[in-house]
């Protein structure tokens, strides 16, 4: 994304920037800075230095640093200061050669090649190819084999050999932006193409320009010291050549390897942090963001609770048939130093082999919730408090390996998009095999085997040959029949099926539903996480309805559909498109989930809530009418006893 | 409660997979023809370029095996002999000929034959690099990893290490290691190739400063690289999934994520390698190593065109032959790409 | 272009000569030995008792210019020295002993004819005898070699074999120092057998060893220019000279490296320079060394060719009235130079008092004699100089000290003796930074002084009354020849055809059990073969 080209920045926002430049990375400024310095001290050598390059002191060689000599005195007592400032000169205007170059040739190319294409932009693929399977350090070494000490001419032939790097980089900014409408919309304004270039084209590539002369003067740096130190470049007091001094005196004075090589360190290092810092900036700026997105506001765990405890939702048959038990679970994540709840003290239960749907809009946790319960929690999340307990075991708080014992072997899960669930490096057989063996003792081979009944189980065609290809070879569809056959390869007690049918077509859709009711009517417990009535309807008896965080709703499917108990059940199932009445429009609910930092104390629907009323605003617990026949069950969170239908007109009465 | 499998009708197979032979072979092929065409094209273009600038000295080689004092007759007549009286064509023709088949002229200076040297030397840089490289391998891909998983401390201090590591010249840090571990706790040679069927030990500690040196200014890209793209694989879907089906952490990363980080680090690698290359120039001038780098120094400085020429050729097709293998290197790795 | 190259002795001779000049000595050393009241010998050495060894690993700063004896320049002996066996041995005491001679003398008057006589047991590496016939051949293939020893045997006239193992070497003109010559000091006197002879590929290219020496190269264990391996020789005629089953030298340009090296135990013995003198010492390695090379400039435009100024002798003698030598010996070399204005060792051959107080530090006189000569403002004045061995350094200390009596110098440093023999041969530089091995005055004629002297004397600068002199000497008798000597010297410091700043040492680091490392005034320049292991 890219901003309008013609607004041109102002000099104060210009300014602005650059402080918010400075406070964002002091890291980067400080680079700058020290760089700025370095350079001027560097020019100013014959004034700041306190000896010339060759002065000598015989009387005073390899001292330590003194009051006379700063940094210490090399052979024939020269001083070390003074010849890194002068010698400066040298490497740096060594590598201002290169870096010249470097931009002369690669940004006209690079821009040539963007705008024009055709040939030229061959010419330059093909150039960049060989170029960079050739190493510079080479090519400098047969130039200066040549022209012996001949500097200058290497660095030429450095900035010449890297050129090619940055014209690539200039060459794909150019295209995109000669691709930007407001580019087309110039050119038909009547622009030369050249006027194009310099006033749209141009600002676009000086961002990735300084990415990459930083890196490059850096990489010239290292280059120019290195043929200094090798002594093939210049034969005076350079950068490289005090490193030489020093290997070369070793032993009479170590200390010179010191100031010779923190020059150097230090002025790369800054380099690449500008580097760095550049690319970030400009990243940022292509994104049309700033670097560092500010949160608003933050909120540590805080779980606001009713009032009244909730009361957990119970599965339908009697006690000793739950198979989950989920208590007063609250999930949090990292936000900005601190944590934000995103499900908040949730209860339920589950019974064996029984299939129970988790509905919601997206952003009020369910997946969160699902994910808990295998112990996973993705993005850095974390269970705060409470209790999950599958059958006899309590999995909060448990080792990994006892929950990867459960993950997979006594849970199975089915995730929303089937193809990019699958390693696209693995054939599928080797896949669900690795799960077979991962919770058995078969062998390679009888996993193998046992993989490929698997696939058979899951209705997909040929398993045997199937069990070859690699993922991208498979549909969706089948991709899913996969998930499923590795969820059921060690014959969980409890599937757990995040959306597993959004992202197929239709027809898929119902032999997906198909495969999980018979595994179901096999006697595994399902959960299944989704925002769709009709796949609900199709598969669960019961579904707990969520909502910021909370449980707002829990009972029978048919009862939710009929009655439901709390207006967002309500809204959400006049809005869904599989209990539409056809020749409707769908109805939708106004405004969206708020972000969890964001969730009020009160109801937390309450602010979409067409029946709102003020006592909305202190929280409500969710209870257990007491007018439910006890076979049916239900749970709501809302203080308006009576059940809404559809998202009919508001009710005239509300009772205190 | 248990689920029992219905067994599907199982086709009579033998165990594990044997490979299928699928349609597709011709387009892999014609890939790495391509890819080796581009090879032999860059060796021929570099030496070609190498040869060019070699005849661009003012005198000729003639002239400095002659020296100054030599007469006008001795010249023509040593030229005649060394071919330089052949149009340069013709020159880079004999030469190129001459090279494919192990011939790649006479040594200026030692007037020995820089062919047999080549093989000698190179074996040690051959060395130097694998070392560098299993040095590189292991430091970066581990530290890259572990910051991925890890992220937040770590993650930092691999990017601080590799900041500061990209500014460290080899050299500098070669004389540094070689001043602390071999003068003063003499832990280790400081310089010097012992051949390894002289003796296996002493090959081996004395191709740990330099390796370590070479591995150590060539990591920093690799971990930033590995550290980027296992953080972008530990992001997918696939691996939260593997995770729910109870894989252990160790399978997750090792068999999973680091082949799907793999195409973007091999593309370091090959940069590494380009890199490590060019750092075998210094590194064998600190450590004093037999090698093809430390060679095109003293080269270099004597003005020694045909050794200058052989090194630079061998070193790009080094290059050539390592982007070749990441090349195929990929395709293995990279299902969709192979089909 | 393919083809082996191959040898072309007339064409190769400047190159050698060049690195002859950048040798960290000319290895030189004089019969008549300088008997140095300031004898530095050092090192206690190792006192125990030989024995076997099995490897001797020795570090050298620069491979050899060759390996065939005749081609190799004497700063690079060592490389030959182990496989071809010399006539006369240079012990390290300085004492000529016999190798394959077992005696020599001159014959007559005038030093024009050398008896010789051959051991009758000494056979090559390839089983072959070595007998007159073939040390004539081994001489005259030398001698037409124009590598760098030929010039030593320029003179020699005519070998005459008088029996199996008897032969005199009759020379033109008189030579005093032929047994000199003829050690292993120099590649002259190092005998290659008829089938190197005939192999002059094989010979040149060292692909293998062609001498009857205690050690034998082995060419599947070199890397030319990095490691050279000897092992013993089977055939060799005496077994208790052949301390070590093998023998390595190792090329380590770097004076740290090559410490490095040893403090590791990678080497025994290396050659050192004053860079880590100081910290060898303080390692507790041996060391050994003598100041014998004088550095400084070689002020090789005495006619004023190309600097008008260095034309007058005042201007020549100013220089050497502007260098503070003292300061600068201190500096470089601390205790291990010994300041100099003359190119004689104290107590050696050629040694003038008088010549050692000509030029005291005296800029006041410096800058007077440049105004008498016309030159009140300076003037500029090209020097060449080398990076190596310290070369540079001298020069570069020199400069200020002739900035002040207003000499500018414009200095080039080269990198490779290559460029250096070039500056020095083709008259683009009137001044060069010179370093070189004392030597008996007889030998430094020819190499330094002489009109023919190749590279040193660039500009074949003739002084009549030198020649004179120097005619005399040789054809003198020893009694006589010293003061004539000395009177060269006096002449040569009187016409300031140099600047010489100090004499510098060649060191030689060896762990503490290593026997055998000394040098002495007459044998500044080790050989591996004196060195032993201990227990």
């Amino acid at each position: 994304m890219t901003r309008p080209a013609s607004a041109p920045d102002g000099a104060g926002a210009e300014g602005r920037r650059r402080a918010g430049f400075v406070r964002r990375r002091p890291l980067a400024a400080v680079a700058v800075t020290y760089l700025a310095m370095v350079v001027a001290a560097t020019l100013a050598a014959p004034v700041l230095a306190p000896y010339g390059a060759d002065d000598q002191d015989l009387g005073a060689a390899f001292s330590p640093p003194t009051a006379e000599h700063w940094l210490g005195t090399g052979a024939l007592g020269r001083d070390v200061l003074s010849r890194l400032l002068l010698g400066g000169q040298v490497t740096l205007s060594g590598v201002a050669i290169s870096v010249v170059v470097f931009v002369l040739v690669g940004v006209p190319a690079g821009v040539a090649a963007g705008y024009l294409g055709s040939w030229f932009d061959w010419v330059l693929s093909r150039t960049w190819e060989v170029v960079v399977a050739v190493p510079a350090v080479i090519v400098l070494l047969v130039v200066l084999a040549v022209h012996p000490n001949d500097e200058t001419l290497a660095m030429i032939a450095l900035g010449l050999l890297a050129s090619p790097g940055l014209a690539r980089v200039v060459r794909s900014a150019t295209m995109d932006r000669r691709d930007a409408l407001y580019v087309r919309a110039a050119q038909s304004a009547g622009l030369s193409s050249l006027a194009i270039m310099r006033r749209h084209v141009v600002p676009g590539i000086i961002g990735p320009t300084i990415v990459q002369v930083s890196l490059f003067a850096s990489a010239a740096v290292m280059l120019e010291t290195a043929l200094g130190f090798l002594g093939l470049g210049v034969q005076r007091a350079t950068w490289g050549t005090l490193v030489a001094e020093a290997s070369a005196n070793l032993g009479q004075q170590p200390w010179l390897l010191v100031p010779s090589g923190f020059v150097i360190i230090s002025f790369v290092l800054s380099l690449g942090l500008i580097g760095d810092a550049a690319r970030d900036a400009w990243a940022a700026r292509m994104t049309g963001g700033s670097p560092l997105p500010r949160v608003p506001t933050r909120r540590h765990a805080d779980p606001a609770r009713g009032v009244v405890p909730d009361e957990p939702v119970l599965a339908g048959g009697d006690d000793s048939d739950v198979l989950l038990r989920v208590r007063d679970l609250t999930i949090a994540y990292p936000d900005r130093g601190g944590e934000v709840v995103v499900v908040d003290g949730v209860s339920f239960d589950v019974a064996a082999g029984e299939a129970v749907g988790l509905v919601g809009e997206s952003g009020c946790g369910k997946t969160a919730l699902a994910t808990a319960i295998m112990g996973l929690v993705r993005g850095g999340g974390r269970v705060v408090s409470g209790s999950i307990r599958f059958g006899d075991d309590e999995l909060v708080g448990a080792d990994e390996a006892t929950l990867r014992s459960f993950r997979g072997g006594r849970m199975g899960w089915i995730s929303q998009d089937p193809v990019s669930s699958l390693d696209p490096r693995f054939t599928i057989g080797s896949q669900v095999a690795e799960v077979v063996s991962t919770h058995s003792d078969l062998s390679r081979a009888d996993a193998w085997a046992h993989a490929v009944r698997l696939l058979g189980r899951v209705r997909l065609p040929n398993p045997a040959d199937l069990a070859r290809a690699y993922p991208h070879e498979l549909s969706g569809g089948m991709a899913q029949r996969v998930g499923i056959a590795c969820a059921i390869a060690a014959e969980p007690q409890l599937l757990i099926a995040d959306e597993p049918t959004t992202a197929l077509d239709v027809t898929v859709q119902a032999e997906i539903l198909d495969l999980l009711r018979e595994l179901q009517a096999d006697g595994m417990a399902v959960i299944l996480v989704t925002h769709d009535w009709g796949v609900l309807a199709e598969l669960c008896d019961r579904a707990l309805v969520m909502y910021a965080g909370q449980l707002v709703e829990a009972a029978a499917v048919d009862d939710l559909v009929a009655s439901p108990a709390h207006p967002y059940t309500a809204a959400l199932v006049a809005a869904n498109p599989s209990l539409a009445r056809r020749g409707l429009p769908l109805p939708t609910i106004a405004g969206t989930v708020p972000p969890p930092a964001e969730w009020p104390t009160g109801c937390r629907f309450a602010a979409r809530c067409p029946h709102a009323v003020d006592a909305c605003a202190v929280p409500v617990s969710l209870t257990v009418p007491d007018v439910e026949p006890p076979g049916r069950r239900r749970s709501t969170r809302c203080i308006l006893p009576e059940s809404f239908t559809g998202s009919g007109p508001r009710r005239e009465e509300v009772p205190a | 409660m248990t689920v029992e499998i219905a067994a599907p009708p199982v086709e009579s197979e033998t165990s594990a997979p044997a490979a299928t032979t699928r349609e597709g072979r011709g387009p892999l092929l014609s890939f790495l023809l391509l890819a080796a065409g581009r090879a032999v094209l860059c060796v021929l273009l570099v030496s070609l370029l190498t040869f060019v600038l070699a005849s661009l000295v003012p005198g000729d080689s003639a002239r400095s095996i002659l020296g100054v004092n030599a007469t006008p007759e001795q010249y023509a007549a040593l030229r005649r002999e060394l071919g330089l009286d052949q149009p340069l064509a013709q020159q880079y023709w004999d030469w190129l000929t001459g090279a494919l088949h192990g011939d790649w002229g006479t040594s200026t200076v030692s007037g020995g034959s820089v062919g047999a040297e080549l093989l000698v030397r190179g074996r040690v840089s051959l060395v130097l690099v694998v070392f560098a490289i299993v040095v590189a391998g292991v430091l970066g891909v581990g530290l890259g990893v572990v910051s991925a998983v890890r992220q937040g401390r770590l993650g930092r201090f691999v990017d601080v290490v590799s900041l500061i590591g990209a500014a460290v010249p080899s050299y500098w840090l070669g004389l540094v290691l070689a001043a602390v571990f071999a003068v003063y706790l003499r832990l280790l040679p400081a310089t010097g190739y012992t051949p390894f069927g002289e003796s296996p030990v002493e090959w081996f500690t004395g191709m740990i400063l330099p390796g370590v040196t070479l591995g150590l200014t060539t990591m920093p890209l690799l971990a930033k690289q590995t550290r980027d793209s296992v953080s972008d694989e530990l992001q997918k879907d696939y691996v939260h999934v593997l995770r729910a089906r109870g894989l252990g952490e160790r399978s997750v990363l090792l068999r999973h994520v680091l082949r799907n980080a793999a195409s973007p680090i091999l593309t370091v690698v090959g940069l590494m390698v380009v890199g490590l290359l060019s750092g075998t120039v210094l590194a064998e001038t600190v450590f004093v190593l037999p090698g093809l780098g430390s060679w095109v120094v003293t080269a270099t400085l004597a003005h020694d065109l045909p050794v200058v020429q052989a090194v630079a050729v061998c070193f790009t097709l080094g290059v050539v032959l390592v982007n070749l293998a990441i090349d195929a290197a990929y395709l293995a790795l990279n299902p969709r790409a192979r089909r | 272009m393919t083809t082996h190259l191959p040898p072309h002795p007339s064409v190769r001779r400047s190159r050698i000569w060049c690195v002859a000049a950048a040798t960290l000595a000319a290895l030189t050393l004089t019969a008549c030995a300088p008997r140095g009241s300031d004898s530095e010998a050092a090192a206690g050495g190792a006192t125990g008792e030989p024995v076997a060894g099995d490897t001797l690993t020795v570090a050298m700063p620069s491979p050899p210019t060759s390996l065939d004896p005749a081609k190799n320049d004497a700063a690079f002996v060592s490389y030959t020295l182990l496989a071809y066996e010399p006539l006369i041995y240079r012990a390290s005491d300085g004492r000529l002993r016999p190798a394959l001679a077992t005696s020599w003398s001159y014959v007559g008057t005038g030093n024009k004819q050398l008896d010789i006589e051959l051991r009758k047991d000494a056979t090559f590496a390839d089983g072959t005898p070595v007998d007159a016939k073939a040390v004539k051949a081994s001489l005259e293939y030398v001698r037409s070699s124009q590598g760098s020893s030929a010039q030593l045997l320029s003179t020699v006239k005519s070998i005459d074999v008088r029996g199996q193992f008897s032969l005199s070497v009759k020379l033109s003109s008189p030579n005093p120092m032929l047994p000199d010559v003829l050690t292993q000091s120099y590649g002259a006197g190092q005998i290659i057998s008829p089938a190197g002879l005939a192999d002059p590929a094989a010979l040149t290219a060292g692909s293998k060893s062609f001498g009857a020496g205690a050690y034998v190269l082995d060419p599947s264990k070199t890397v030319a220019g990095d490691h050279y391996t000897y092992t013993a020789n089977q055939k060799y005629f005496d077994k208790s000279k052949q301390h070590y089953k093998k023998i390595e030298i190792r090329v380590i340009a770097n004076s740290q490296a090559a410490l490095n090296a040893l403090t590791t135990g990678q080497v025994d013995a290396a050659v050192g320079d004053l860079t880590t003198a100081q910290q060898a010492k303080s390692t507790g390695l041996q060391i050994a060394r003598i100041p014998t090379i004088w550095q400084g400039l070689n002020l090789i435009d005495r006619s004023g060719t190309v600097s008008k100024p260095l034309g007058d002798v005042r201007v020549r003698r100013a220089i050497n009235f502007a260098i503070d030598r003292s300061a600068i010996s201190k500096a470089l070399l601390g205790d291990n130079g010994v300041p100099t204005t003359q190119v004689a060792v104290p107590g050696g051959d050629g040694y003038s008092k008088k010549a050692a107080e000509q030029y005291p530090y005296d800029p006041e006189k410096a800058r007077q004699l440049l105004a008498e000569a016309g030159y009140a403002d300076g003037f500029e004045l090209k020097v060449l100089a080398i990076k190596l061995a310290g070369m540079d350094a001298v020069v570069q200390a020199m400069v200020p000290q002739l900035e002040k009596v207003g000499i500018k110098v414009e200095l080039t440093v080269a990198s490779d003796a290559q460029t250096y023999i070039a500056g020095a041969s083709d008259g683009s530089f009137p001044a060069v930074a010179v370093g070189y091995g004392a030597q008996p005055v007889h030998i430094l004629g020819q190499g330094l002084f002489l009109p023919d002297a190749p590279v040193f004397n660039g500009f074949h600068s003739k002084d009549e009354q030198l020649i004179s002199l120097y005619e005399q000497a040789a054809a003198a008798p020893a009694s006589k020849r010293s003061e004539l000597d000395r009177a060269i010297i006096e002449r040569l410091t009187d016409q300031a055809w140099f600047a010489p700043v100090t004499f510098a040492p060649v060191f030689y680091y060896a762990r503490p059990d290593l026997g055998g490392v000394k040098v002495s005034p007459d044998a500044p320049v080790a050989s591996p073969l004196d060195w032993y292991d201990t227990k």
